[in-house]
């Protein structure tokens, strides 16, 4: 009976807010490489497997299919995606091929991005980042690229495809508000010779490259803030730094275990505006009568972590990725008419296996663990094996496997629901933000 | 609009029947089916496209899974197996790896919601593709501190510990289907396994021509092989994922891409949808009150436990057929709830391509087991497991899926929920 009536009432709701036209907001927030595997970990760690992430609390949910296409043969399928891709399939509802930003696998020509749609219909637009603005996920919705690294006039990656500089593109978009790492950016030069830095301050931006600067900055003003020398860095670290390692055996190949290693505060993301005091600001900013926003906002790190088996790395900037999502749920309830989606891009590699035993207690021999293991202590004294195995190079694989995705204050919340495709997204929220 | 009318009926029609319809549960299990499993069947079968049955089930959530250690039950192990997952299904409350609904350290027996449906009057039913005394059917009808003390004789069993099967028996448990001829000669007092079945009102079936003659006026144990049921598939070489070959220059040589065919020795074997219908034709003939149905799709894990994608996407397919029999049943019948969901994760990992990132491979970049797989539509998939480089890969602790069909509203699951709570929703379902 409570969906019969919250269906006449969300009928309602939307034939309402169609006749006042009270402004519509999106918040996107996508946690990059955030698999279930990644949020599991999280939860070990920090809450033992139990209540206290955000995200568990939210109720509309559902899982989303990932995919691309091959470079070489767009019309054959690969089964793992990539940043460029994903980011790509939820800013446009297309398929691509890995590294491609916003642009088609076959011809790369140019995919009009939702956040490009927003901003004709009159919507103020932001993104936020934990990595370097021109970061694939960012790049996906205000720029188009064939190849990803095209960031800057000297990217090596620009002169295959002759394509304009992501941050060139970025600027020239007008996006209100870009937040991120990434001051080396400044100093490149652009297009007519100059640098960045003068281009965005011709076009009206603020620039800020320190915090305490930024969290004194006035609302309203068209800011570009990039707080580090590419991607930020992250919240925390294992002890002394170390992430999983290929496991020590004594001289019968049994392995050695180290003791359980607690997660430390990153010295160097000292000084650093967190995620959700970036994510604060651009709600702030956008905030405004007239037609609404959209908002992207990206845990990057979740990602890059994983790719470098640092499991505390990934935990630290998922914990920082669920309080902005808090943060964004609750302007959501403060303000209505603003739906918040969270998802990611694509799956990592991260794997939580066994406390150092085997099944039926016989010794663990290297053949048991080939890959990159660490064993963590979590806040509530239990062992957590944190693993990756997709290989031994320091770059672990993505992996192919349905992403989550949750949902808040949408009236079409049930097209997110069950399991669905990549695709669907960009629907979803351009039905929620211009219908 | 048509979503809206479908409420509209789906309300009503539960009203009319309310008072008169008994109420059933089929919870189906796939064992060790995370998203990465059936992602990987997705993909091989449908090209990541529509296809899947269970993709079609709106109401879905994830279930956290997690156990205890049995030498400090204080102690939580984020990993689990089927023994304490079944355990945590049935019962409601974690306990450690390898026990069958006890608990963990102290090994004190729990109820079940089987015992719970007996008391009440409910019929119930055990299927599975495993052997029948296995972890997951054990932990509803069983109580015993290591899951492998299946029957009279078997060294798991501590002293005087009575033995799975004999108290699968005892408990009066209406239909048992799956695998384990072995089980039958077993001793239980002074008689065998089997004529105590007999002689507990108990029809016995051994191959596909018993099965076919087994009806619904008397209880069911019926056991198809002599231990698991075989698997429907096998890649076409015969071969599981196995460590790449290195050329000269080190780099690694990609194999050929392969298709899953028929496995041979799966032929006159019932297969879970034969089970699952004569398990539900049998649980629903004469009874007012309503049935409990387990349904378990075994080798999803016990092929990816041997690094054997083929058998595992085969039995996800016979899973995912089977839950769209469940779910049709419930359609044509009133207070039919079905709930699907996994005991654990697996080790399950596709990655990219061969072709990704266009670096040259070496043994390091693949330190695991691989295969690579040949799609029905023609595209070449990468299949990865890298948790062991023995003979068995492990679980992961990573939350499952879960889906309910037929859940009053109140009671549906959503968003995240823990494993633990499912008993629960069951239990309210049924005896309230």
């Amino acid at each position: 009976m409570s969906r019969l009536i919250t269906i006449i009432f969300s009928i309602f709701a939307t034939f309402t807010s169609v006749a006042v036209s009270s402004p519509k907001n999106i918040i996107l927030l996508i946690g990059d490489g955030m698999g279930y595997a990644e949020i599991a970990l999280t939860r070990a760690y920090e809450f033992n497997g139990d209540e206290g992430l955000f995200i568990d609390t939210m109720k509309n949910s559902g899982s989303v299919i990932v995919k691309q296409l091959m470079i070489d043969d767009p019309s054959k399928i690969e089964f793992a995606g990539e940043s460029a891709s994903g980011g790509t399939t939820i800013s446009t509802g297309n398929r691509t091929s890995s590294g491609r930003v916003a642009v088609r696998a076959e011809d790369g020509a140019h995919y009009k991005t939702i956040l490009e749609e927003a901003q004709e219909r009159g919507f103020k637009t932001g993104l936020v980042t934990t990595s370097i603005i021109t970061d694939a996920t960012p790049a996906s919705f205000a720029a188009h690229a064939q190849n990803r690294y095209c960031f800057i006039q000297s990217s090596g990656a620009c002169n295959t495809h002759n394509d304009t500089p992501i941050i060139e593109q970025m600027l020239d978009h007008n996006v209100d508000v870009m937040l991120g790492g990434g001051y080396n950016l400044l100093r490149a030069s652009d297009a007519e010779g100059s640098t960045i830095k003068k281009k965005a301050e011709n076009l009206g931006y603020t620039i800020v490259t320190e915090r305490q600067n930024f969290l004194d900055l006035k609302q309203g003003t068209k800011t570009l803030g990039v707080f580090s020398n590419g991607h930020m860095p992250v919240e925390w670290v294992g002890p002394g730094g170390r992430g999983a390692d290929l496991v020590k055996v004594d001289d019968n190949r049994v392995v050695i275990f180290p003791e359980a290693a607690v997660c430390e505060i990153n010295p160097s993301h000292e000084g650093m505006p967190r995620l959700e005091e970036m994510s604060k600001f651009a709600l702030e900013n956008l905030k405004n009568d007239g037609a609404g926003f959209f908002l992207m906002i990206e845990g990057a790190s979740i990602d890059k972590q994983a790719h470098i088996a640092k499991p505390c790395g990934t935990i630290g900037e998922m914990l920082a990725f669920d309080r902005t999502i808090r943060i964004a749920v609750e302007f959501a309830k403060e303000h209505g008419d603003t739906a918040v989606i969270v998802t990611a891009d694509h799956g990592q590699a991260t794997q939580v296996i066994y406390k150092p035993e085997t099944y039926d207690g016989s010794p663990i021999r290297r053949d048991l663990i080939p890959g990159l293991y660490q064993l963590l202590l979590t806040k509530g004294g239990h062992e957590l094996g944190a693993y990756y195995g997709t290989n031994n190079i320091n770059d672990q694989s993505h992996t192919g496997v349905n992403v989550p995705i949750y949902t808040y204050g949408m009236d079409n919340a049930e097209d997110l629901m069950g399991v669905i495709q990549q695709t669907e997204i960009y629907g979803a929220m351009k039905e929620f933000l211009f219908n | 609009m048509l979503k809206f009318i479908i409420s509209i009926i789906g309300i009503f029609s539960i009203n009319v029947f309310a008072q008169a319809a008994p109420k059933n549960v089929i919870l189906l299990i796939g064992d060790g089916m995370g998203e990465a499993e059936i992602a990987a069947t997705r993909n091989y079968e449908f090209d990541s496209g529509p296809g899947l049955f269970v993709d079609t089930i709106r109401e879905k959530a994830s279930a956290i899974v997690i156990s205890k250690r049995n030498d400090d039950a204080s102690l939580i192990a984020f990993v689990g197996d089927s023994a304490s997952g079944g355990t945590a299904l049935a019962t409601g409350i974690l306990t450690s790896v390898r026990r069958i609904s006890t608990t963990a350290q102290y090994g004190e027996p729990i109820k079940t919601i089987v015992e719970e449906a007996k008391e009440n009057g409910f019929k119930v039913g055990l299927v599975t593709t495993a052997v029948i005394t296995d972890a997951t059917p054990a932990s509803f009808a069983a109580h015993v501190n290591n899951r492998y003390c299946m029957k009279a004789g078997d060294l798991s069993c501590l002293p005087g510990e009575k033995p799975i099967i004999d108290q699968m028996l005892e408990l009066d448990v209406d239909v048992l289907l799956g695998g384990g001829h072995r089980l039958l000669s077993a001793i239980k007092d002074t008689i065998t396994i089997e004529e105590f079945a007999i002689s507990s009102d108990y029809e016995v079936a051994k191959d596909l021509k018993g099965f076919t003659r087994m009806g619904h006026s008397k209880n069911l144990l019926g056991v198809f092989s002599d231990y698991h049921l075989p698997r429907l598939w096998q890649a076409e070489d015969g071969k599981v994922a196995e460590k790449v070959i290195l050329s000269d220059d080190g780099n690694v040589i990609f194999p050929k891409a392969q298709q899953c065919i028929v496995n041979p020795s799966s032929k006159d074997i019932p297969t879970l949808e034969m089970m699952t219908k004569k398990a539900l034709n049998n649980l629903s003939t004469d009874n007012e009150k309503g049935f409990f149905l387990m349904v378990e799709g075994a080798s999803i894990d016990k092929a990816a436990h041997d690094s054997d994608i083929c058998g595992s996407m085969g039995a996800m397919l016979e899973f995912d057929r089977t839950v769209k029999l469940a779910i049709e049943y419930a359609k044509i019948h009133e207070n039919t709830v079905v709930i699907v969901t996994a005991d654990h994760g697996g080790s399950t990992q596709n990655i990219h391509h061969p072709y990704y990132e266009n670096y040259k491979r070496t043994g390091k970049n693949i330190p695991g087991l691989y295969e690579l797989l040949v799609t029905k539509g023609g595209n070449e998939m990468a299949i990865y497991y890298g948790t062991n480089n023995a003979s068995d890969q492990v679980h992961t602790g990573i939350n499952v899926p879960i889906y309910s069909f037929g859940l009053p509203d109140d009671l549906v699951f959503k968003g995240t929920i823990k494993q633990t709570e499912i008993k629960g929703t069951m239990a309210k379902f049924l005896f309230e």
